[in-house]
């Protein structure tokens, strides 16, 4: 008996090990998109809003380019800093590749973010970063359409007299206009450029 | 023992003691031991036709599970596919009708979605990281088996 107790007690930590290491699953590696991805492709709803930049702004104006729609506030302390920071790093890892991505910040709070404001508040990130707002309602039609939500509530900090609880993914549109993506939130900015890359080279 | 005796007869309450540890400490032991494996990386669902009319219809009967659970590295791809004749809002989307989304998760994590084929209108995706050790594989796998076992 004592035997057999012994035998165990030495086999045991030894089958742990064994099975720690040799059944280690190997890391999976994405060979396509790193984020979501759409099967079959459709055309990503289309809008018209008001620019940062002074003039209307539509989708229809960036076919040819890869465009990122995000949804967002510039009073955010929480979601979209973290992703203008991300959006920022992967333009700069594109290098040139960059001039052919636009991101369209569509915001969900536009009582306070008119084109102006979302022009300094983008600028700061990339100057090549553009806003859109427009009418409650428009804005409203907007998120509906690309099956995004935003409702206002509590905000924590008391300086503000609310904040906007909002999705916080990004929608890949391909060169032809495609919603191609979803990127949830926090995704690794070595994986938005990867994606962003896959569009870019993408020939149809 | 003393020569010429009669052996001590066995007692039967170890004996039985011991088959009744073997029968528990087996399945631990391969529960613990063996790797967590699966035919495929990938965990589809599939919002059959018609739901939308159900649900206008008053029944409101989930046919998609509200939670999804998945492992990093070995089955962590999570792929929604809208067969209803309506979109259907998954997440921060809309999937039209026949569209799918691939969406692979490669850290733990707790993802919480929308998602109108659900009666309450939520769906958790669980994402945890692979089980390598014996203890988290025997944890998995008792976690697995409480939640199959519990009514949803």
């Amino acid at each position: 008996m004592k035997k057999t107790l012994l035998a165990a007690a030495l086999l045991l930590p030894l089958l742990t090990l064994v099975s720690h290491f040799a059944f280690k699953p190997p890391v999976a590696t994405e060979q396509g998109f790193r984020s979501g991805t759409f099967e079959p492709p459709h055309q990503a709803p289309a809008f018209t809003l008001d620019g940062s930049g002074g003039k209307k702004l539509s989708l229809h104006d960036y076919l040819g380019k890869v465009v990122i729609v995000e949804f967002g506030y510039t009073y955010c302390e929480d979601v979209c800093p973290v992703t203008l920071s991300h959006l920022t790093a992967a333009f700069k890892s594109l290098g040139n590749a960059a001039s052919d991505v636009q991101l369209i910040y569509i915001t969900v709070d536009p009582a306070r973010d008119n084109p102006e404001r979302l022009r300094e508040h983008l600028t700061a990130f990339n100057p090549g970063f553009l806003g859109a707002t427009g009418a409650p309602e428009d804005l409203q039609s907007v998120l509906k359409s690309y099956g995004a939500v935003a409702r206002q509530v509590h905000s924590r900090n008391p300086a503000l007299p609310y904040a906007m609880d909002h999705s916080s993914s990004l929608y890949l549109v391909d060169r032809q206009g495609r919603l191609r993506g979803l990127v949830p939130f926090n995704t690794p900015v070595d994986d938005i450029v990867h994606d962003l890359r896959l569009l870019l080279t993408a020939t149809a | 023992m003393i020569p010429g005796a009669a052996p001590a007869p066995a007692r039967p309450h170890r004996r039985l003691a011991v088959i009744v540890a073997g029968l528990f400490l087996t399945p631990v032991l391969i529960a613990s031991l063996w790797p967590v494996t699966f035919d495929s990386r990938e965990e589809l669902f599939e919002i059959p036709k018609g739901t939308f009319a159900r649900h206008m219809a008053g029944d409101h009967h989930d046919l998609l599970p509200s939670e999804i659970d998945l492992v990093v590295g070995i089955h962590n791809v999570l792929t929604l596919k809208n067969s209803d004749d309506v979109p259907q809002t998954f997440g921060p989307t809309l999937l039209m009708p026949g569209q799918s989304l691939r969406i692979p998760f490669t850290r733990a994590s707790e993802n919480n979605f929308n998602c109108t084929a659900h009666a309450n209108g939520q769906l958790l995706v669980l994402v945890e990281d692979t089980p390598t050790w014996p203890w988290e594989r025997l944890s998995w796998r008792l976690r697995r088996l409480l939640r199959s076992l519990s009514p949803s």
